[in-house]
């Protein structure tokens, strides 16, 4: 999911770099003190989900946690993923500062947009709100991989190939994503109701 | 439906692969041979490979990783002139490359003497003598001839042998370390801080 550094043409990478500049600058400022620490534990989650490896079978997937960010801090998202992918690409060298941001508008405008659409359902206890989590979890990470795609059009691999090959790749990370995002949802639903607006 | 959920993801996970790739080459006598691999040393299986010329860019070779995520191909011309520029594409967007510097490749193949030595060629050898009256001299130049045209070659073939191990070991990745995932927490705490004391400062006012 993350495009490393030298594949994307410089109109790509500038106008990832763009749209991702919004997003922070609107982020920014919806971003209220109260919420600044779960701003920062998102963006933490965020920044190690991608070192967990859940063992499916025989392989493994990895967590993205963007579909959680986007649920619980809207356009907040977008400093918080933009934050994860910058410490990714300077410590662990995943895709890389040229790209950030194009890497962090992939990945945080679907979980931006999922999260508006999901985020009404949240406060109808039960399945309503588990299902809503899980389509917001799934879907962000389909969502990042649709627009990673998007970015790839330019280059020899093309839209449809890339994104038939992200979207197979993503299909059990985006589940087990799902899952991960309802359970999360849930558990601060009872611990923690103001965390969703619930209170 | 559980055990085709299950068994869909079990199939299907093995193409989500971590987000780093690594390339490696190495000359192995008359070849290079491209190690790719993702982080966590899964080789990348069928990855593009371009070559190009470390100096003009101009494109030499293009090939495909085996299953062990390994090609070989014969050593360009060019490239103990102006080394190799490796490309792998690995698909997804993923990418990476490698330099070979022109020295890799070894000492030109007309080896210089090395000063103070007999720069003579081997002598032939007066014509049948008798074992013991072989001129020392004259056996002692052709061993030194013999040695400096060929030990230069032989020493790169098995040094290249003997440290591809090491530099195998150097460029192994075993993915992020402790330290580096606790310095990105400490990072992002330390950046919130930092906007918590400047919105706090605001409400102050």
């Amino acid at each position: 999911m993350h495009i490393a550094e030298g594949v994307l043409s410089p109109i790509v990478l500038a106008s990832g770099g763009v749209l991702t500049a919004a997003g922070t600058a609107i982020g920014m400022r919806h971003i209220k003190e109260e919420h600044l620490m779960i701003v920062a534990l998102l963006a933490a989650a965020f920044f190690v989900a991608s070192l967990v490896h859940i063992p499916i079978g025989p392989a493994s997937a990895h967590l993205i946690m963007n579909g959680v960010a986007g649920l619980l801090l809207g356009w907040g998202a977008f400093p918080a993923i933009l934050m994860g992918l910058t410490l990714q690409a300077v410590f662990f060298q995943y895709g890389g500062l040229l790209v950030l941001g194009v890497n962090t508008w992939n990945m945080a405008a679907p979980a931006v947009l999922l999260g508006f659409l999901c985020r009404p359902w949240l406060a109808r206890p039960g399945k309503g709100r588990a299902t809503a989590a899980f389509a917001c979890g799934a879907g962000s990470v389909l969502g990042a991989g649709v627009m990673a795609a998007l970015a790839l059009v330019f280059t020899e691999e093309g839209f449809l190939r890339a994104a038939q090959v992200l979207l197979v790749a993503h299909l059990p990370v985006a589940v087990a994503e799902g899952f991960v995002t309802a359970l999360l949802v849930q558990f601060l639903a009872h611990a923690r109701p103001e965390a969703l607006g619930l209170s | 439906m559980r055990c085709l959920l299950f068994f869909l993801l079990v199939v299907l996970a093995s193409g989500a692969l971590a987000h780093r790739v690594n390339l490696f080459a190495m000359v192995e006598r008359a070849e290079v041979v491209v190690e790719a691999s993702y982080s966590k040393s899964k080789p990348v299986v069928g990855g593009t490979i371009l070559v190009y010329d470390g100096v003009s860019g101009e494109p030499l070779f293009e090939g495909h990783t085996n299953d062990a995520g390994i090609l070989r191909f014969p050593i360009p011309a060019a490239a103990p002139l102006h080394g190799l520029t490796l490309v792998l594409h690995a698909g997804e967007g993923h990418q990476a490359t490698w330099t070979m510097d022109a020295s890799e490749f070894g000492s030109p193949a007309t080896p210089t003497p090395a000063p103070g030595a007999s720069p003579s060629p081997p002598r032939e050898l007066p014509p049948a003598p008798p074992a013991s009256a072989v001129d020392p001299a004259a056996l002692d130049a052709a061993v030194r001839a013999a040695l400096h045209s060929e030990l230069p070659a032989l020493l790169d073939a098995r040094l290249d042998a003997k440290l591809a191990p090491l530099r195998r070991v150097l460029l192994e990745d075993n993915g992020p370390r402790l330290h580096d995932i606790l310095g990105g927490i400490g990072w992002i705490v330390g950046l919130v801080g930092i906007a918590a004391y400047f919105k706090s400062r605001h409400h102050v006012r």
